[in-house]
């Protein structure tokens, strides 16, 4: 009995194709690497993102069964954010806190 | 330089390291000497260490490169850049020549005897870096901050109850991270996961909560709302449910006496509560709350930020509630919870002016009603066919300002003052006695503080003022109270190195009623290493008791309250011993901390509930009444996201009541928690559980146990369970649980529940939980 189930979830488990990448991002502060992170984990696919603040490039684990690069990209411009060549989706954009547009705006 | 060769090691016992091994060979050279000579010191070799010591210590007559200049920085990982870091600790391994950064976070230290030698910078919160001198050649250092363990793999988590390692004085921090492991709907919810405060009901009826800190009644424990002295007399009462849950930004908890500053009535403790702040990015622009029990309470909270410039914010909180429904799931036809609503407001200002100029401004307003006891329904047997009933209303408007001065070039320079002023009303009913008080306040507070030589000395001094007036009524007596308190602090703090910090501090008051009030205090914090310390606290406290307000809960009974003589003002020491240790096991980070304090009073009111089951005496304490309590906290990261903490404490009170030392009532002797908090790798889900267990409580004689003739008796041990499970989406969380998941409650809360107008009733007689399973839901809305 035991046997049959572990066949069962062993076949239901689908072999995930783990990949990392890394992208830029126009991060500013912590509050940006949060949101960045937030968002990119209700991305299907995703397993953990994190965003060096120093660098702004953030390191995204995810199944490459499941997405690809270029969608992790768009899902990081819709958060307001650029992504390598892609631009942050201005409506989003607008969304964010003031430390996150302006580079100079006070913490 | 081989200086050692010519210095006698009398003038370099302390230069040891690398060339200690070398110094003791010497030593025996030197000593063999001594045996052929009968004389360890030559002439010769004496004048020539005597000016070669000179040549050391003073530069100006040998060579210049006696000095090595310096300067430190931190990396500050939000901005990306450096800033300068004054008052970090200089030294050359072995402990030498410790110096301190200044203002700048430029030092000059002597240069090591003999080069090349290692340099150790330290501060307080960072990691220390230990750099290879090989010659004077100005140096720079960046720290980094302490968080992570070196060569361990560890993903740094905001720990969610603090035990700190950093301040001197015994300070447990509640995160904002442990406000959210419960339901947490108010202040006195929010220590359901600390095991220092423990939060009780006073008494069946009005649905009052009071704290309780190694021991003793939250009375002792001073309460504060940030660093400004909240609840205090008429506004104490009922305060724990004034300040709602997601106002708060994280709770300070001080176990001991606490700082001067503050005030001479901190006996056991000192709680200060920090709120939202409107210039913090952290805190969400808009911020809504719904939240919903099964028993039909209700709750609702939102905030608005506005930033409107760089320099100005404000924040808008708002909280209401409601309660409309009658529960009564014990059949004593008494309502468990008390009906009622509240609505409350904080608006709060922050400007900075850039230069030296910082300022706050803040206004709270307050309604709240309770309504307790019997049911509607209920067989009424009052002597105008009432049923009894409570009702509490209170009304407080309160506002405050803050002006800061501070001084960009001198980080450790400040001047701090407060105004705050209010106004409270409460009326209340307890069946046929009534009680009605209203107090006006003023608090006026100025802060100085510096450091002197070297930032390892720091002083603050400063005046304050406070002006209460209190009228209240207690059935038909009223009376007046008039307290105008000026005083002045003045405390001094020493730092050694990262190893040592003592504070000491002294205030003088005088009080119109009562004279002149000396009040001392010492902390004292020393570091073993960096991770393991102990601290020592010791302090006098003062504090005028208030017969009423201290003791509402004795007005749900109807028991005579009997004054037999004026009351004196409460005098108490309490002394204080924690060691805290933080460690690795089985690669993950762990904590262990172990506290004794030890609370005596000089003066007391004693409350009896013992010697007469129909009245409870109020006399002058005439003998010994102290408090011992022992408490070991251990937290630890069993998993990755798996925090455990588990605590026991046990508590040794007692009172002298007419002549007899005994045990102090409703005070149980053992306590244990476990609480458990899990977060999945994603953080989409959270899970948290609590489970309380409390011991035995001595309980006060009631009239049958007289008639009877029966000793007093004990409540049995309980236990009490919590879980809470949170869900993250996107844009929102949505979070429910179970307060009381055993449904545990008090067997009994209210005597002679059928006869509530007769001799023998009394709800104040309260051991246990009174409000049974709990289930609510929650959902919590945030734009950052």
């Amino acid at each position: 009995m035991f046997v049959l189930l572990a066949f069962l979830f062993s076949s239901i488990k689908s072999n995930a194709q783990i990949d990392t990448v890394k992208i830029m991002t126009s991060s500013l502060c912590s509050t940006c690497k949060k949101k960045i992170e937030h968002d990119l984990s209700f991305e299907k696919g995703v397993k953990s993102s994190d965003v060096n603040i120093d660098s702004k490039e953030v390191l995204v684990v995810y199944d490459s069964k499941k997405t690809n690069p270029e969608k992790i990209k768009i899902a990081i411009t819709k958060s307001g954010y650029d992504a390598d060549s892609l631009k942050a989706d201005p409506k989003a954009f607008n969304r964010l806190p003031d430390c996150c547009k302006d580079p100079d705006a006070h913490h | 330089m081989k200086l050692y060769q010519f210095i006698g090691p009398a003038f370099h016992a302390s230069t040891l390291g690398k060339a200690g091994k070398q110094i003791s060979l010497r030593r025996q050279e030197w000593n063999s000497g001594c045996q052929k000579y009968g004389v360890c010191f030559t002439s010769v070799h004496l004048i020539a260490s005597l000016f070669l010591w000179f040549l050391l210590h003073f530069p100006a007559f040998g060579n210049a490169q006696t000095n090595l200049k310096g300067k430190v920085v931190e990396r500050n990982e939000e901005k990306k850049m450096e800033n300068e870091l004054p008052g970090a600790n200089v030294y050359w391994l072995g402990g030498d020549f410790p110096t301190v950064t200044d203002e700048h976070g430029d030092f000059t230290i002597k240069l090591a005897d003999q080069l090349p030698a290692y340099l150790i910078v330290s501060y307080v919160g960072f990691q220390s870096d230990t750099i290879l001198i090989e010659k004077a050649k100005k140096i720079k250092v960046t720290l980094k901050s302490s968080v992570e363990l070196q060569g361990i793999d560890i993903t740094a988590r905001r720990e969610a109850v603090g035990i700190s390692t950093i301040n001197p004085i015994n300070v447990e921090k509640i995160s904002q991270k442990e406000l959210l492991k419960a339901a947490c709907c108010n202040l006195s919810e929010a220590f359901e996961t600390s095991p220092t405060v423990n939060v009780a009901y006073k008494d069946a009826v009005t649905g009052a909560k009071e704290i309780q800190m190694l021991g003793l009644s939250g009375v002792y424990s001073q309460l504060m709302t940030e660093n400004i002295s909240s609840m205090r007399g008429i506004s104490g009462i009922y305060g724990l449910a004034f300040i709602p849950g997601p106002w708060m930004e994280s709770i300070q908890v001080t176990k001991g006496s606490g700082s001067v500053v503050n005030g001479y009535e901190s006996t056991t403790g000192q709680i200060n509560i920090e709120l939202l702040k409107p210039d913090l990015i952290e805190t969400p622009r808009f911020y809504l709350n719904l939240f919903r029990e099964l028993n039909g309470n209700s709750e609702i909270n939102t905030h608005f930020k506005k930033t409107i410039n760089d320099k100005l914010s404000s924040i808008l909180m708002i909280h209401g509630n409601y309660m409309g429904r009658e529960m009564d799931h014990n059949d004593d036809h008494f309502k468990d919870v008390p009906s009622g609503h509240q609505l409350n407001l904080y608006n709060r200002w922050q400007y900075h002016s850039g230069s030296k100029l910082e300022s706050q401004f803040g206004v709270k307003l307050l309604t709240d009603r309770r309504e307790g006891g019997q049911l509607k329904d209920a067989v009424a047997t009052g002597p105008t066919g009432q049923i009894y009933s409570t009702q509490v209303d209170n009304k407080r408007l309160e506002a405050f300002m803050k002006v800061g001065i501070i001084y960009p070039e001198k980080p450790f320079k400040s001047i701090g003052n407060i105004v705050d002023a209010s106004i409270h009303d409460l009326k209340s009913n307890f069946g046929l006695k009534s009680y009605d008080a209203t107090q006006k306040s003023l608090f006026i507070q100025s802060i100085y503080q510096n450091t002197f030589a070297q930032t390892n000395h720091q002083y603050k001094f400063g005046l304050n003022y406070r002006y209460d007036i209190t009228e209240q009524r207690f059935n038909n007596q009223a009376s007046q109270i008039i307290e105008n308190v000026p005083g002045v602090f003045a405390e001094y703090t020493y730092n050694y190195i990262d190893k040592l910090t003592t504070i000491v501090g002294a205030r003088e008051d005088y009080h119109n009623n009562f004279g002149w009030i000396f009040t001392p205090r010492f902390h004292s914090k020393y570091n073993f290493t960096e991770s393991f310390l102990i601290r020592l606290s010791a302090g006098r406290s003062f504090r005028i008791p208030s017969l009423y307000s201290d003791n509402i809960s004795v007005m749900a009974s109807s028991k005579e309250l009997r004054v037999v003589e004026d009351i004196l003002p409460e005098r108490a020491w309490n002394y204080g011993f924690n060691s805290t240790v933080k460690f690795v096991l089985f690669n993950r980070e762990a904590s262990l901390s172990g506290d004794i304090y030890r609370t005596d009073f000089i003066d007391q009111l004693i409350v009896d509930a013992y010697s007469d089951s129909s009245a409870i005496l109020f006399y002058n304490l005439n003998g010994k009444s102290y408090s011992n309590s022992m408490q070991f906290t251990f937290n630890y990261e069993l998993l990755p996201r798996l925090d455990v903490r588990l605590a026991y404490k046990l508590d040794d009170v007692k009172s002298t009541y007419q002549g007899i030392l005994q045990d102090k009532p409703l005070v149980s002797r053992n306590k244990a928690l476990a609480n458990i908090a899990y977060a999945t790798s994603n953080e989409h889900w959270k899970f948290d559980y609590t489970l309380i267990w409390d011991g035995q409580k001595k309980l006060p004689i009631t009239r049958e146990h007289a008639e009877h003739g029966q000793a007093n008796s004990y409540s049995p041990d309980f236990y009490i369970m919590h879980a809470q499970v949170t869900k993250v989406f996107k844009r929102f969380e949505v979070y429910g649980g179970c307060e009381n998941l055993l449904d545990f409650t008090q067997h009994q809360p209210v005597i002679n529940s059928e006869n509530p107008f007769s001799n023998e009733f009394d709800a104040s007689r309260i051991w246990g939980p009174v409000d049974g399973r709990r289930v609510f839901a929650g959902l919590r809305y945030k734009i950052q």
